[in-house]
């Protein structure tokens, strides 16, 4: 009689463990606006240009910034659920842009605002807003014209 | 036949110890559910991508070609103006108001000619001063230039000109005071050109 009463609690156990990895997601991110380090002149020397997830604009180098057209990435966390404490993952190494006739620079150092890898939602349920900039790596005599690529952000819940 | 009896009895015990060992092991499972409790793993996960843009031009290059020259005009009692302008037609126009008179002269709009590979007039964005005042030579008299006007010509248009040497045209509007001294007045204004 002692076994029969335990085994079920045991397999009851293990349901209760299962339910939370299979659920439905508690946390989603989602893009709002893409990182844009807008028009740049790039002469006989290298330099870079830095967008802070202010959206802020500064160059080094060769590098001369032209326009107002540039701006931070934006991203919106949503929790749904539990905790309101999330992992913020950025890039941690090189994003390459290609150009005209398959010409690249490379984007890094990308930073946040809020900066850091624990974040937290105001409440949950409740969404927070994540800006994103990145320094992008210029070389003497660029070739000139559009570049483009793709960076990911990852959030976990726990 | 003491050692029989015992014997039995121990193999029964084991089973007993075993299923409370997997009673331990389900308990973490039941504490996952309950709020607060961190050391349960990861139980979601979401990533989003972004586009990252730029947009490079070569090294732009602007350089002067032909000064603004007013040419000559007569003072008179009264203020007065006289505009270049370079904003309407092929030819910049010489005009002037109040007191002051056209002279016999050559006038032209100052000149300049935009270089840059990647280069198309409706991406270019002029910057013109406010204001500049021009000095005669050999006295200390003053006249003020002001409303300066500026104009690209491309000598072709759409995307097939992008790269093409690009000319600047600049005027402005010129104040004379009544009775202005006569001379040669000059002054120097800068402008400056951004690719966006």
């Amino acid at each position: 009689m002692i076994r029969s009463t335990r085994f079920p609690l045991f397999l009851l156990g293990a349901l209760l463990l299962a339910i939370p990895r299979v659920g439905a997601a508690q946390i989603t991110i989602q893009n709002t606006a893409g990182l844009n380090f807008g028009s740049l002149a790039v002469g006989g020397s290298a330099g870079t240009a830095v967008i802070s997830p202010a959206g802020v604009r500064t160059v080094t180098g060769g590098v001369v910034g032209l326009g107002s057209a540039y701006g931070a990435a934006s991203f919106t966390v949503t929790i749904s659920s539990g905790s309101a404490t999330y992992f913020l993952s950025l890039p941690t190494g090189n994003t390459t842009l290609t150009g005209p006739g398959g010409a690249t620079m490379t984007a890094s150092t990308f930073t946040s605002n809020p900066s850091g890898l624990i974040q937290q939602v105001p409440s949950v349920p409740g969404s927070q807003t994540v800006t994103v900039g990145a320094t992008l790596n210029v070389a003497a005599n660029q070739t000139p014209g559009s570049y483009a690529g793709t960076f990911t952000v990852t959030v976990f819940h726990f | 036949m003491t050692r029989l009896r015992e014997s039995p009895l121990r193999k029964s015990r084991p089973p007993g110890r075993v299923i409370a060992i997997l009673l331990l092991a389900a308990r973490p499972g039941a504490v996952a559910v309950s709020p607060g409790v961190a050391e349960s793993g990861p139980q979601a996960f979401s990533t989003a991508t972004a586009g990252v843009s730029a947009h490079v031009v070569s090294g732009l290059s602007i350089r002067k070609t032909g000064d603004l020259e007013v040419g000559a005009v007569r003072s008179g009692s009264t203020a007065g103006s006289v505009t270049i302008s370079a904003t309407d037609a092929a030819a910049p126009l010489r005009t002037a108001s109040g007191g002051i008179s056209l002279a016999s002269s050559g006038y032209d709009a100052a000149r300049f000619v935009v270089t840059g590979t990647s280069l198309s007039p409706d991406r270019l964005q002029l910057s013109l001063p406010v204001q500049v005042v021009l000095s005669r030579v050999g006295g200390s008299e003053t006249v003020v230039a002001h409303d300066f006007t500026g104009r690209f010509v491309g000598d072709c248009s759409g995307a097939g000109c992008a790269g093409a040497p690009i000319t600047l045209l600049v005027g402005a509007t010129l104040d004379i005071g009544a009775d202005q001294p006569g001379g040669r007045y000059v002054g120097t204004f800068t402008v400056t050109v951004n690719e966006s």
